[in-house]
């Protein structure tokens, strides 16, 4: 049973002054008179137009009217985001610069006596990895001596998942898929350090205010309450409490932890030669299928997401558990602008359908299908790894699109044998013959070559119709 | 450091800094007690800081005097200089 109202987008309920819906895949965003009124002030502002030009902010066009809901009287059209990707599945350093762009963005319209009215992670996409702010309807007039409303909002959905990585060292994406607000700002202070006590920024951010949340939890301090409510800031504090706080952000990096793929590239297990053939065989697959959009299982640090890209693919995303890997990744695409947006995901337990109805917040599959796909010595993580049946795995890459490549390793693979040194070989299905059975009862096989003396194999298919 | 950038705060300074006037509503998200408490905190601080600041110079000035000449008669020795 469908219980969405209209034809809402499924996760547009929390602001009154607009709606965005999903008209078969058109994104169109409706306005209430309030609304319209703070887009319009926007675009007379010249901020619109100035983020606009900077690719700051989607780009918005006019489309007047539309029969969606009485309640809207003014309707605009956005333009499409390649692959919709939610806070949980990026790396630090792309959650950084979500949050880096968010402050810049405030402290931008703070200038023109315009700021916004949340601080949502989730109003944050990325082109690439480039970050890209799509609510035009959280800009509304600044009022002289007014807080920063959105402080806490920040402080859980961008701050405190980084300073959880960054200063304790501990990777906030599960959590924070399991949380949908962020990152309690109560529950961070409890697990910061103590010399957290000597950081004024820490405490500032942090610890502060999750002293005196509890200590106004009391009913007992109305008095003090109503003060605080009544309290006013001059514009200079306010810009300067954001000023201070991407200095803060901007320094942040993920605290050092080594990762097993983190150094992939320098220390993989295959040889040269290895190599070429592989970026031959994705070189030639590429180039014949030109997909819209390549997913790249198991990308690691972006390698041959960047060589699909430059052979005639035009998005790609990539998925990763090591985030040392995806780190590398994310350096890759920013230093190459990389069409390549890699996330983090643990396929055998990737992001689900979630939040409020269960649809606020979509599935991997959900957003997007890929045309084409590319499991470069990813299929075995699956299958010995996490003792997937083969026949599921297979199954399950073949259904994600219509054609790609897979890599398949021999049990013999020094990589293999390091998996099966302590957990023993209990995967008699394990082989090529049985393998390449179930490959060929889904998908017509287009090439085969065989890169590496162990017997690595790559496979091109076309899905079965 | 976090405080050291709070001296460009010398702007409009603690008097205007609590003054009472209704409280902005803040559409549809709650900013928390804790983040709101700590804003007005740091507005104040940075009204004390000013104050302070304002006040300290004054203390030098009495106690080690003005030893800086004043700008207008730099600005004429340097204008003696560039004539020259």
């Amino acid at each position: 049973m469908n219980l969405i109202h209209g034809r809402r987008h499924p996760a547009s309920f929390r602001d009154s002054t607009g709606t965005v819906f999903d008209i078969n895949g058109r994104i169109v965003r409706g306005l209430s008179s309030e609304g319209a009124q703070r887009y319009f002030n926007l675009k007379q502002s010249g901020l619109l137009q100035e983020l606009e030009q900077a690719d700051r902010i989607i780009v918005s066009k006019d489309i007047g009217l539309m029969d969606l809901s009485p309640k809207y009287i003014h309707y605009l059209e956005h333009e499409l985001i390649p692959y919709i990707s939610y806070p949980y599945e990026w790396p630090f350093l792309l959650l950084k610069d979500a949050a880096l762009l968010h402050l810049s963005i405030q402290i931008q319209s703070l200038e023109r006596d315009i700021v916004l009215s949340d601080a949502s992670a989730y109003n944050i996409q990325f082109k690439g990895v480039s970050p890209i702010f799509i609510d035009v309807l959280s800009f509304r007039p600044y009022k002289e001596g007014e807080l920063w409303g959105g402080h806490r909002q920040f402080c859980e959905q961008f701050l405190n998942p980084l300073l959880l990585h960054a200063i304790i060292g501990v990777p906030y994406q599960a959590w924070y898929r399991g949380s949908l607000e962020g990152i309690p700002t109560e529950l961070l202070a409890n697990l910061l350090p103590l010399k957290s006590w000597f950081s004024a920024r820490s405490l500032a951010h942090v610890l502060l205010p999750a002293w005196s949340q509890k200590k106004f939890a009391d009913k007992r301090k109305n008095k003090a309450i109503q003060k605080i409510k009544n309290a006013t800031i001059p514009k200079a504090v306010y810009k300067s409490f954001l000023s201070q706080l991407h200095r803060w952000i901007e320094s942040l990096s993920p605290k050092k932890n080594q990762t097993a793929w983190g150094n992939y590239s320098e220390t993989r297990t295959y040889q040269s030669q290895e190599l070429i053939a592989k970026k031959d065989f994705i070189t030639e697959f590429v180039s014949k299928t030109s997909p819209t959009l390549l997913w790249d299982l198991g990308c690691n640090d972006g390698e041959f997401a960047e060589l699909a890209l430059q052979n005639g693919a035009e998005v790609v995303v990539g998925f990763d558990v090591d985030l040392g890997a995806l780190e590398k990744a994310v350096f890759r695409a920013k230093e190459k602008k990389l069409n390549f947006l890699p996330l983090y995901q643990q396929i055998t337990n990737s992001s689900p359908k979630q939040g409020w109805l269960l649809t606020e917040r979509s599935s991997i599959t959900d957003r997007g299908s890929p045309e084409s796909i590319i499991a470069l010595a990813f299929i075995h993580h699956l299958a010995i790894g996490h003792n997937i049946p083969l026949s599921e795995v297979i199954a399950w890459l073949v259904h994600l699109a219509p054609n790609g490549v897979v890599e398949f390793v021999q049990k013999t693979d020094p990589t293999i044998q390091q998996m099966l040194a302590l957990k023993g070989d209990i995967f008699p299905d394990y082989n090529e013959e049985y393998f390449l059975k179930l490959l060929h009862e889904k998908t017509t096989i287009i090439k085969s070559r065989t890169i590496s003396e162990t017997g690595r194999s790559l496979y091109w298919y076309e899905r079965k119709t | 450091m976090f405080w050291r950038s709070q001296n460009k705060l010398i702007l409009i300074g603690f008097a205007t800094t609590l003054c009472l006037i209704s409280s902005p509503a803040f559409a549809y998200i709650d900013p928390g007690m804790g983040s709101m408490w700590i804003q007005s905190m740091l507005a104040l601080t940075a009204g004390f800081g000013v104050a302070f600041k304002m006040y300290w110079q004054r203390v030098k000035l009495f106690i080690f005097g003005n030893k800086k000449k004043p700008s207008s008669e730099r600005s004429d020795k340097n204008h003696q200089e560039n004539i020259t």
